[in-house]
């Protein structure tokens, strides 16, 4: 982008553009570097049509200006002023608490919050000193709204309050090799260290070491080289391994209770699975860099589709990472939503790299059309007449 | 020559009269057609003395030997619509109508009976002098079939519905079963066949060789529309008697109409407890569930709810006691995955696989998981010996007065507390357990 040419090249490092200045530039941004939205194409459905949409691609943010309104670049530029654009580098982790979203921007070392609903995307926290972030990978939220910052480059979890001041930093004393998920769970925060393939179980808040989950005799109940990690609403954990592309379940004592996933190529394979996350009615979607795809599976885990195929004009993920589910900013998001879309959850994916048609930050939202049920029950009884007629068919046939 | 002018009018007029209906009565009072006159309910014409209207002299001779000198005015159904037009105007007409022949069923000059029938109410001998006989030798018949009261049913001659009924087949049948359509009226819960369909959807209206002149016994017929109970009747491994034996599914649901839900003589529990609440049925007797539920303060949930269908399935199960899931047989069982699944499709699943937890289970001494150690080995104690399925007057359905071991009941003594709790049953000796600091066991 223009923008970036001259304002801010890398990440969200905040810059001033003084726009009398910037006026051509910025004339030239509007026109040509707004890139392929899901407005410009009508909307963007998975799976698409003729089949019954169950996700939308809605929106998505790279950097602030995203998220303004358009027109008031122009006046903007009439009236004067200074403005701070924030955007995001190279994300990786991304986390949802309140309908705030928190992504981890490794290239810029930080933590970049963005409000769709109030339209505002800031850092975190500016603090130099102890409370700068160096890697920033993972990110979560607890239920009191402070934020565990997994950071390769501090090799620690720092930890920041609600209002983004830093507070202090777990981890520090642990025997681990390179922490890259963090998840938050009542009084627990899970760890989650890629080269050991361990989870770590602390205290939330005293950061007390508690368990290690991976240490199982029987290594197939082990991690390999995870990557993702999320806590569902009961407490179960999920972890993906690129190692061997399985998807596996724990419960806090560090159980094993279900697994599936192999690497491969077909519907429900992975190739490079990064983040997952776990809706509250316990569908399971996880992120395929490889593929680049976000792939659905229900409790069962049984696979229901997926999302985000490269090559469309927009709604596409491009070497994506990071991924969140939420029903926060229903009434929000549900704007973007095509008619009669009616929106249940909100999926936010991270893309490492931006382009004209993905943002860094897309956002879907799962949901169903107006009349799916009635249709999928009438296209239910016409398979079952269909069925029924075959056999009558083939009865008919034996009887001669 | 005056008078003997008049004699050719005189003959000519006498001629007219010996034709005219009026001098009829002459065909009956002579000899010749007398029994004409005889029947108990003659045809009106003859009753007044019309033979002209029917019957038409072609021969002036009359009697002629060997010959006839009358004729019928018309052939077939042409004669008797003269006077009895419009008997085939509906959508459907009996054959021997349509046909003309009329004289198949009515005697033309009179009948024993009305209607110029020989029969009486009794059309039996009538209509299956045509009609196949057997449908009506069944063992169990429709009383207007039985006695051969075919009208009650069926126009003779012509009607707008199908197999000549006088109405629709409901309107036919709630005609007569007046009670029964003001009963239906009032209850809450019907059955769709029966509000909607014909009667003749399960009933053979004739007769049949089952109870109630079903077109099929019980079960058959009724899992001909209910396909997935008649898949659980025919497959399974514990079949519940009720549904194989006696009147089948009759003996729990009504077929017709009822109070609750499932067309169920009362709510579930009622109806399940009208067999399983008594002391005399079955050899050994089946257990009194009523006895073992009445007056316990502590009931498992869906006994509380009424529901017994939330764990048994009434039409049969491959599973003990028509469970909705496994549960083992024996009162011993090693625990394997899978094997309780009656009782953790709604408890914690994760409950019996762990021997350490500390998210399962309350009954663990520190981490250890002591519904494991009791469920784990070669004696695993299932759920039942410590645990009562329908209801207890103790926390957990432990029951104080112990529970069932053949002939004796086990002591459980089980107290909690809040960290943890005791037992001292009739299995081991005395053991507390605590959550929080676990209790260390001498081992001897």
């Amino acid at each position: 982008m223009k923008i970036g040419i001259l304002g801010t090249v890398n990440g969200s490092v905040v810059k001033k553009i003084k726009p009398v200045m910037l006026m051509l530039f910025l004339a030239g941004a509007l026109s040509g570097c707004a890139g392929t939205t899901a407005s410009s194409v009508g909307p963007i459905f998975f799976p698409p049509p003729p089949d019954e949409p169950h996700v939308q691609f809605l929106t998505g943010v790279t950097s602030s200006t995203d998220l303004e309104e358009k027109q008031s670049e122009l006046s903007r530029l009439v009236s004067g002023g200074s403005k701070t654009v924030t955007r995001l580098g190279k994300p990786y982790g991304v986390a949802v608490h309140k309908g705030k979203v928190y992504v981890c921007d490794v290239a810029a070392s930080q933590v970049v919050v963005v409000d769709f609903a109030n339209k505002t995307m800031k850092n975190l926290n500016d603090e130099i000193g102890g409370g700068a972030l160096k890697k920033p990978i993972g990110v979560a939220v607890d239920e009191d709204g402070n934020v565990y910052v997994a950071d390769n480059g501090r090799k620690d979890i720092a930890v920041y309050g609600p209002d983004g001041k830093y507070l202090k930093a777990y981890g520090k004393d642990l025997d681990y090799s390179r922490i890259i998920g963090v998840a938050a769970y009542k009084e627990f925060l899970l760890a989650l260290d890629n080269r050991l393939g361990k989870i770590f179980v602390l205290h939330r808040t005293t950061g007390e070491l508690l368990s290690t989950i991976g240490d199982s005799p029987d290594r197939s109940k082990n991690m390999a080289l995870p990557n993702g990690i999320t806590v569902d609403s009961k407490g179960n954990i999920r972890v993906v391994n690129m190692g061997n592309g399985k998807v596996k379940e724990y419960d806090l004592d560090g159980h094993m209770l279900s697994e599936f996933g192999r690497l491969g190529d077909s519907p429900g394979d992975f190739t490079r699975p990064r983040g997952v996350a776990v809706d509250n009615d316990g569908n399971i979607f996880v992120v395929d860099a490889g593929h680049q795809v976000v792939q659905a599976f229900n409790n069962e885990r049984r696979m229901l589709g997926y999302f985000g195929k490269p090559g469309l004009p927009a709604g596409s993920l491009n070497l994506p990472a990071g991924i969140a589910v939420s029903t926060d900013n229903l009434e929000h998001f549900q704007k973007l939503a095509a008619p009669g879309f009616k929106l249940q959850q909100i999926i936010y994916v991270v893309n490492q790299y931006a382009s004209p048609i993905n943002y860094s930050l897309a956002v879907y939202g799962l949901g169903e059309m107006e009349g799916a049920a009635e249709r999928t029950a009438a296209r239910k009884a016409e398979a079952d007449k269909e069925k029924e007629r075959k056999a009558a068919k083939e009865k008919k046939g034996a009887g001669k | 020559m005056k008078l003997l002018s008049f004699v050719p009018a005189l003959l000519a007029g006498l001629t007219l009269l010996c034709c005219n209906p009026a001098l009829g009565a002459s065909c009956l009072t002579t000899e010749c057609h007398s029994s004409i006159s005889a029947f108990k309910y003659p045809h009106a014409p003859v009753q007044d003395g019309d033979c002209a209207s029917c019957h038409e002299q072609r021969v002036k001779e009359h009697p002629v030997k060997g010959g006839k000198s009358f004729e019928l005015a018309a052939k077939g159904g042409a004669l008797c619509k003269d006077c009895h037009d419009g008997l085939a105007s509906k959508k459907y007409v009996h054959d021997p109508v349509q046909q003309g022949d009329c004289t198949g069923c009515h005697k033309p000059h009179g009948a024993k009976e009305r209607f110029l029938l020989d029969q009486e109410e009794d059309r039996s001998e009538l209509c299956l002098g045509c009609h196949d006989g057997a449908p009506f030798k069944a063992k169990y018949m429709h009383g207007p079939a039985a006695v051969g009261s075919c009208n009650a049913c069926h126009d003779p001659h012509q009607s707008s519905e199908k197999k000549l009924l006088t109405g629709t087949v409901r309107e036919v049948c709630l005609k007569c079963h007046a009670d029964f359509a003001e009963a239906m009226k009032e209850a809450p819960v019907a059955h769709p066949p029966v509000r909607d369909d014909p009667c003749t959807a399960c009933h053979d209206p004739h007769g049949s060789g089952v109870s109630m002149f079903l077109k099929n016994k019980m079960p058959d017929l009724c899992v001909g529309c209910h396909k997935h109970i008649g898949k659980i009747v025919a497959n399974v491994k514990v079949p519940h008697k009720p549904v194989v034996t006696g009147a089948g599914c009759s003996n729990c649901h009504s077929s017709h109409y009822g109070k609750a839900k499932g067309l169920l003589a009362s709510d579930q529990m009622g109806v399940c407890l009208s067999c399983h609440g008594r002391d005399d049925l079955g050899t050994p007797p089946l257990q009194n569930i009523k006895k073992q539920i009445e007056g316990k303060k502590m009931l498992h949930g869906p006994v509380a709810k009424g529901d017994c269908k939330a764990c048994h399935d009434p039409h049969g199960s491959d599973n003990f006691r028509l469970l909705r899931g496994s549960y083992p047989a024996a009162l011993y069982t090693p625990y394997k995955d899978g094997i309780y699944d009656g009782c953790l499709k709604c408890h914690e699943k994760n409950l019996l696989r762990f021997p350490e937890t500390t998210i399962y289970t309350r009954f663990r001494n520190g981490n250890r998981n002591l519904h494991y150690v009791h469920v784990v080995n070669r004696k695993g104690r299932t759920c039942r010996i410590c645990h009562d399925p329908h209801a207890s007057d103790g926390e957990k359905l432990i029951s104080k007065e112990g529970t069932r071991f053949g002939d004796w009941k086990i002591p459980i003594n089980f107290v909690t507390n809040s960290t943890g709790g005791s037992c001292a049953p009739g299995c081991h000796r005395a053991f507390k357990y605590d959550r929080m600091k676990a209790v260390v066991y001498q081992q001897n």
